[in-house]
């Protein structure tokens, strides 16, 4: 079985924007979390995701945390759960910061996108690099990766689970020729109309 | 038990000073003495109103004496503390008439926090710090500002024991800074038994340890992945600007003065607080 690679040009969009410019509270992330579910959920959105933060011009580190720390704690727990492509978009340098404190604390790690592409948010250099190979790969299996960064292949399937869990990357699954399955990876392209940032 | 009756407010920013003048004895009643104070801001406007909250709510009689000095008199009505204690104080002066003009991206005025406005106050004060401040400057003073209203509302109980927010930006023309300060007062749960609440805290035993806990990274009275507020709110005021933080609770108070690095001085002091008290100035470097 092989999926569908998501239409970039057709994300799902989440507008954060909607809770304020100046985003504080931790209540308030609970309530832009549960509405972001319920959006997901609504559009039974199984392809790419875009919580976009347009027009925010800052959010508190705990609001950042209560949100997406959570949601990215949520989504690390089942590398199958849709949505396959999750993109922080229009995010300015304070939330960044944000995003990054947030993340790191949780030990995971975020895909971002903007004119100049898709990129890691909270990432070691480790991760940086792994993704890096990856975007240029194109449509890779573990032990490419493993060959391109000398490294062991299970050395690279555990990095690859960290981005796949953070929807950073798409992976598709297929029946291997000799049987059993396999998995190829590919990382995503930024969505086609990308919003300014605030 | 005995309770503070007399709350001497003298001079400039008594509230800022490590010991507050009280007297203490046992009665029905709270004055709130405030004719000889020469200045006053944020922090002595907010605890007015949640002193007088406080002590109304345990059924005592509540005196606010006002400034002599006509232009803190003026200072206290305009910032909305005669209005918030009309209903449950005596308030003992000359009132004047004001006009109001509208100074929201200067100041805003003693506000009851609940978790119901907390975001729009917070967005208030994002933009008053955008308008006034350079964008570095604004931002961590918004940072700081969001951490310590989160805290208000989520382990401070506000809105069910009272507490009370304000704010004043200044141009700088006198101190060549620009800054905006921020208070925020709840007689909520008080950062001491909030902290034990969490076992792994369970040996802190006083309000002054408690204060220095509080403002490590990670320290938290709830047993989850918390307690970087404080630490946060340093981290972004060290990065925009410079700022200094002043926090009581109990029977201690703690100040950190935040440029390049942070110097924190934690104390005991003689009159305890209910509560918690938080006190927030952020300048442009």
């Amino acid at each position: 079985m092989t999926q569908v690679k998501p239409d970039p040009a057709l994300p799902t969009t989440y507008a954060v924007r909607r809770h304020g410019t100046f985003l504080a509270t931790r209540a308030l992330a609970k309530t832009a979390l549960r509405e972001l579910e319920d959006t997901l959920a609504a559009a039974t959105a199984d392809g790419t995701v875009a919580i976009d933060f347009t027009g925010v011009v800052a959010m508190s580190i705990s609001f950042a945390d209560e949100f997406l720390g959570r949601y990215y704690g949520m989504l690390s727990t089942s590398l199958d759960a849709p949505p396959a492509v999750v993109l922080l978009t229009g995010l300015n340098d304070d939330n960044f910061e944000s995003m990054t404190v947030c993340l790191q604390r949780r030990e995971l790690v975020a895909a971002m996108a903007n004119a100049e592409g898709v990129r890691l948010v909270g990432a070691p250099a480790v991760l940086n690099q792994t993704y890096h190979a990856a975007g240029d790969l194109g449509r890779f299996t573990a032990v490419h990766l493993a060959d391109r960064l000398g490294i062991s292949a299970p050395n690279a399937n555990n990095r690859l689970k960290r981005l796949v869990a953070a929807r950073a990357l798409i992976r598709h699954r297929r029946v291997a020729e000799r049987g059993g399955k396999e998995f190829s990876y590919e990382t995503p392209s930024p969505p086609a109309a990308m919003p300014s940032v605030a | 038990m005995l309770d503070v009756v007399l709350i001497d407010l003298s001079g400039r920013h008594p509230l800022l000073r490590s010991e507050i003048s009280a007297s203490f004895i046992d009665s029905d009643q709270l004055v709130l003495d405030a004719r000889r104070l020469r200045f006053a801001g944020p922090q002595e406007l907010t605890a007015i109103v949640t002193l007088a909250s406080s002590a109304s709510t345990d059924g005592r009689d509540v005196v606010l004496r006002m400034p002599d000095d006509e232009d803190v008199a003026s200072y206290l009505q305009r910032m909305n503390v005669v209005d918030l204690l009309a209903p449950i104080a005596t308030i003992d002066g000359t009132l004047t008439s004001q006009r109001r003009v509208d100074c929201s991206t200067k100041l805003l005025e003693v506000t009851a926090l609940s978790p119901g406005n907390a975001d729009s106050i917070a967005e208030s004060l994002g933009r008053m710090g955008e308008s006034q401040l350079s964008n570095r400057t604004a931002m961590a003073a918004f940072h700081g500002i969001a951490e310590l209203i989160d805290n208000a509302v989520t382990h401070g109980r506000a809105g069910s024991s009272g507490a009370f927010v304000a704010a004043q930006a200044y141009s700088g023309l006198t101190s060549k800074r620009p800054g905006l300060e921020f208070a925020v007062c709840d007689a909520g749960i008080g950062v001491l038994p909030h902290l034990r609440q969490n076992p792994t805290n369970a040996y802190i035993a006083d309000d002054e340890t408690a204060l220095r806990r509080a403002l490590v990274a990670g320290v938290t009275g709830t047993q989850q992945m918390r307690g970087y507020g404080l630490s946060d709110l340093l981290d972004a005021t060290r990065r925009g600007g410079v700022g200094r933080l002043v926090l009581r609770s109990g029977s201690a108070i703690a100040s950190v003065v935040v440029r390049q690095k942070r110097i924190i001085t934690c104390r005991n002091v003689t009159t305890p607080i209910r509560g918690a008290w938080a006190w927030l100035r952020v300048r442009v470097p």
